[in-house]
């Protein structure tokens, strides 16, 4: 989104042309993807297949490249073929499909899922509304818009209403000095500086009460006193807010959002040589007042192409304390009290020419071994940033939410890199135009093991209760893609994944397919074939 | 959500575990020595009324074990929501391996009426179908209810435990629950049925053979009713009495309660259940009890 907003800084102001001068645009796509699974879940007979729609739309009114009017609206997104919701009462006989996800759940079969407008001032450029969010490799922020994971799909995206404003204050320092002095020919820096706010809650449906005591017990907790009974947190129908249910400013979540990113194009490293160079930093400032949260988010990135040489890195931090995750620590004066300390990177780096790309990627998110003590360390990778098609994406998601359970879907990894650092060399080869052919390996490490998500081994550096585990690493991963663009518009790829993960995981207890080796360790070997086909427009 | 229900979350982050880094058994993060020693371990002193032990309990009058209506529900053990449409068994001789006295369905409210002896043990287990996916197969032996006297028990549920919940005990505690084992949660009681502070739970076979796996999980900080985690410098339960035991393998098994009363460990009371895979089994231990079946003052002959 930031390199949209550069795109439209770099444009140069729209002159005065007809009044009205509309331009209509409709971007996106309809795409089709199949997923066939051998032996994912225990007990699985027979490889386990099927196929899912999406429609996204992005209509765009463009006023002059001054002011523009956008929306994405997705339609069957996720939605699974076929009548999955015995709309015909004999399934035989099913003829009209439903909108059934692969939750199992009827979906939305139309959603609008951002609305913005964008409008240029004097001084730089405006964005309103619900709106994508991007930044660097999409480690914390990712829009979730395109086909540009090398395997698997966007199945989420970053979305925020969000105030934004942007501005290339070098430009306009010398524009001013130019049109002082036209002489002096004060050279640009093409540095943007953006800042924003969003309103993450404006009420939660869930109420939250923070620390409480028992009335009938005493208790020396500065705290507690008198109260009606509730826990933590209490489940509200929406139904039963008040009319003033916006008024209270306490529960809101918001944050303020400052960018600085320097994106110089072309530039000379010598007479020879010239690359581009983008680096910056995207901090991000949450805060909710009932909660005592006050979370600060740093997250720098940095890339070059220069000649033939690619790299790119990000690394992220988040700081700052909170009482709003309701797993309680031991500390009886502040249970609720947490404190974030959350690290995340990628570093990527190769070589690239029209026919190859090499390319080494290293990985990492931290992890937490004891969720109920007051460092909150884990978090989980956007799940729109990919690694290979299976461990990460569809392994860990599985062995998370089911460990995890409906109570705790928050600390679900979706799909993300999860409490683990990971190596993901991956190489493409393009032997005819509309051509490229994909390999690549994933080999991952735990961070934290927690004893439940991730087995404990002996030797690991944490407290945990059992330590059954034996290996040293989660699990190693093969992948391989074919993808091929014809009549210009219609993107198709077929790719295939083995991944063997180890006894680190807990496969048997979540239901996953597990074999046993002679000396009792559970691991599994799973395999997918999975292929895209889509019309972009 | 009550505070009721908060102390119960305590189950969902049941702490301490006897092989954390603290238990001098553990040899650090490796192969642990499952002994006695291993289980009961604190030198903090337990607290709680205890003089009842090693002393007569008390007779039951047999004239107050009758059979009785009983109109209950079915509420979830954590939320306590209704668990509507449950399958409910009840045995009447508290016996969960025999053949069910009485099985029946709660309605859409979680209500549902049957018949039980008074002042008698009898054990319960609470059902619904896999394909729900909503709860674990919970069983509550050893449940004695009082006489009335008017031959009606109204308004005293029966538990049921949510996957939900089942999968959050192993989760916060740092443990994966194998569920071809099972768990027992319970609290350690007092002569006067008020929960005993530092007391501590061994599992064994009826023999002092100690089951091959399972792990015992304790409560930390009962003063402020909220839950905590498993890296603690105690291995007791405190001021609650609650305790957790994870991965216990199906069979009939002897809990244990001990006391450290600063000089010796003290047996305080035991019961015995059984277990079956992939359940959770709620059972108190009671000082001065060795069955873990304690009768209301209202079973009880006058002395």
């Amino acid at each position: 989104m930031l390199g949209a907003l550069w795109l439209a800084l770099a444009a140069a102001p729209a002159h005065a042309d007809a009044p009205d001068n509309w331009k209509f645009t409709l971007d996106g796509y309809y795409r089709v993807r199949g997923h066939a699974f051998w032996d994912l879940y225990e007990g699985q007979a027979a490889a386990g297949t099927y196929m899912t729609h999406r429609i996204r739309l992005q209509p765009m009114l463009n006023f002059e490249d001054r002011a523009k009017f956008m929306m994405q609206v997705d339609a069957l997104d996720g939605v699974v073929w076929g009548d999955n919701m015995s709309q015909a009462s004999t399934a035989l006989f099913a003829g009209d499909p439903s909108e059934t996800t692969i939750e199992g759940v009827e979906g939305s079969p139309v959603k609008v899922r951002r609305a913005w407008m964008e409008f240029k001032v004097p001084v730089g450029l405006f964005r309103v509304g619900r709106q994508a969010s991007q930044w660097g490799m999409g480690l914390l922020a990712n829009d979730g818009n395109g086909f540009d994971d090398s395997f698997g799909e966007n199945k989420f995206g970053s979305t925020y209403d969000r105030i934004l404003f942007a501005t290339r204050p070098i430009t306009v320092a010398t524009t001013v000095a130019n049109m002082v002095n036209p002489q002096a020919k004060v050279r640009d820096i093409p540095l943007i500086a953006a800042f924003g706010v969003d309103r993450l809650v404006e009420d939660p449906l869930i109420q939250y009460y923070g620390y409480s005591c028992d009335p009938d017990e005493t208790t020396d907790n500065a705290a507690c006193g008198p109260t009606d009974e509730h826990s933590w947190t209490d489940e509200r129908e929406a139904e039963r807010r008040p009319t003033t249910w916006w008024v209270d400013t306490e529960d809101d979540v918001y944050e303020m959002v400052y960018v600085l990113v320097y994106r110089g194009e072309d530039i000379k490293f010598s007479p020879k040589v010239t690359g581009d160079l983008t680096a910056g930093f995207y901090i991000v400032n949450r805060v909710q007042a009932e909660t005592d949260s006050n979370v600060l988010i740093v997250d720098g990135y940095i890339k070059e192409e220069i000649a033939n040489t690619y790299a790119e890195a990000e690394v992220l931090t988040i700081q700052g304390d909170t009482r709003a995750i309701t797993l309680a620590s031991e500390s009886v004066e502040d249970p609720l009290g947490k404190t974030a300390n959350i690290w995340g990177y990628v570093l990527r780096a190769g070589y690239q020419d029209p026919k190859w790309t090499a390319l080494m990627e290293h990985g990492y998110a931290s992890g937490d071994d004891q969720p109920t003590d007051a460092d909150f360390t884990g978090r989980p990778l956007h799940p729109d940033h990919n690694v290979g098609l299976l461990f990460y994406e569809e392994i860990m998601s599985r062995v998370t939410a089911e460990a995890w359970g409906d109570g705790a879907k928050g600390l679900w990894s979706n799909g993300g890199v999860y409490n683990s650092r990971y190596i993901f060399p991956n190489v493409r080869y393009r032997p005819l135009p509309n051509w490229e052919l994909s390999a690549a390996y994933m080999m991952a490490w735990p961070d934290k093991p927690d004893g439940s998500k991730i087995l404990c081994a002996e030797g690991d550096a944490v407290d945990c209760t059992v330590y059954s585990a034996t290996s040293d690493y989660l699990a190693y991963e093969v992948d391989l893609a074919v993808k091929h663009r014809w009549a210009e518009h219609v993107n198709f790829s077929v790719e295939g994944g083995f991944a063997h993960v180890t006894d680190r995981i807990p496969l048997k207890s979540t239901g996953m397919q597990y074999e046993t080796d002679d000396e009792g360790h559970t691991y599994g070997d799973f395999w997918t074939v999975q292929s895209r086909i889509a019309y972009e427009f | 959500m009550t505070l009721r229900s908060t102390a119960l979350l305590l189950i969902l982050a049941a702490c301490d575990g006897g092989g954390d880094g603290t238990d001098t058994s553990d040899t650090g993060g490796g192969a642990t020595t499952r002994t006695f020693e291993y289980f009961i371990n604190t030198t903090d002193v337990y607290t709680g009324d205890t003089t009842c032990n090693g002393t007569d309990m008390g007779q039951v009058d047999p004239a107050k074990q009758v059979m009785t209506s009983y109109n209950g529900e079915v509420h979830d053990f954590q939320s306590e929501d209704e668990v509507p449409e449950a399958d409910i068994m009840f045995w009447l001789g508290d016996d969960i391996t025999a053949a069910a006295d009485s099985t029946l369905k709660a309605d859409t409210s979680g209500a549902f009426t049957t018949e039980v002896p008074t002042c008698t043990p009898v054990a319960y287990g609470t059902f619904t179908p896999a394909d729900w996916d909503q709860t674990v197969d919970t069983y509550e032996v050893h449940q004695v209810y009082g006489y009335e006297e008017d031959g009606v028990i109204d308004g005293e549920w029966i538990n049921s435990v949510s996957q939900t919940t089942s999968k959050l005990i192993p989760g916060i505690i740092g443990i994966e629950w194998d569920t071809t084992t099972g768990i027992i949660a319970g609290t350690a009681y007092d002569c006067f049925e008020n929960p005993i502070g530092n007391a501590q739970v061994y599992i064994h076979d009826g023999s002092g053979n100690i089951p091959a796996t399972g792990e015992i999980f304790y409560f930390t900080d009962g003063d402020n009713g909220l839950p905590t985690n498993h890296d603690i410098a105690s291995d007791a339960s405190v001021d609650n009495g609650l305790w957790v035991a994870v991965n216990i393998p199906v069979g009939t098994w002897t809990a244990e309660m001990w006391g450290f009363d600063g000089t010796d460990y003290v047996l305080l009371g035991s019961t015995v259940l059984n277990i079956k895979a992939g359940s959770v089994n709620i059972s108190n231990i009671y000082t001065g009890h060795d069955d873990g079946i304690a009768y209301p003052e209202s079973c009880l002959l006058v002395q």
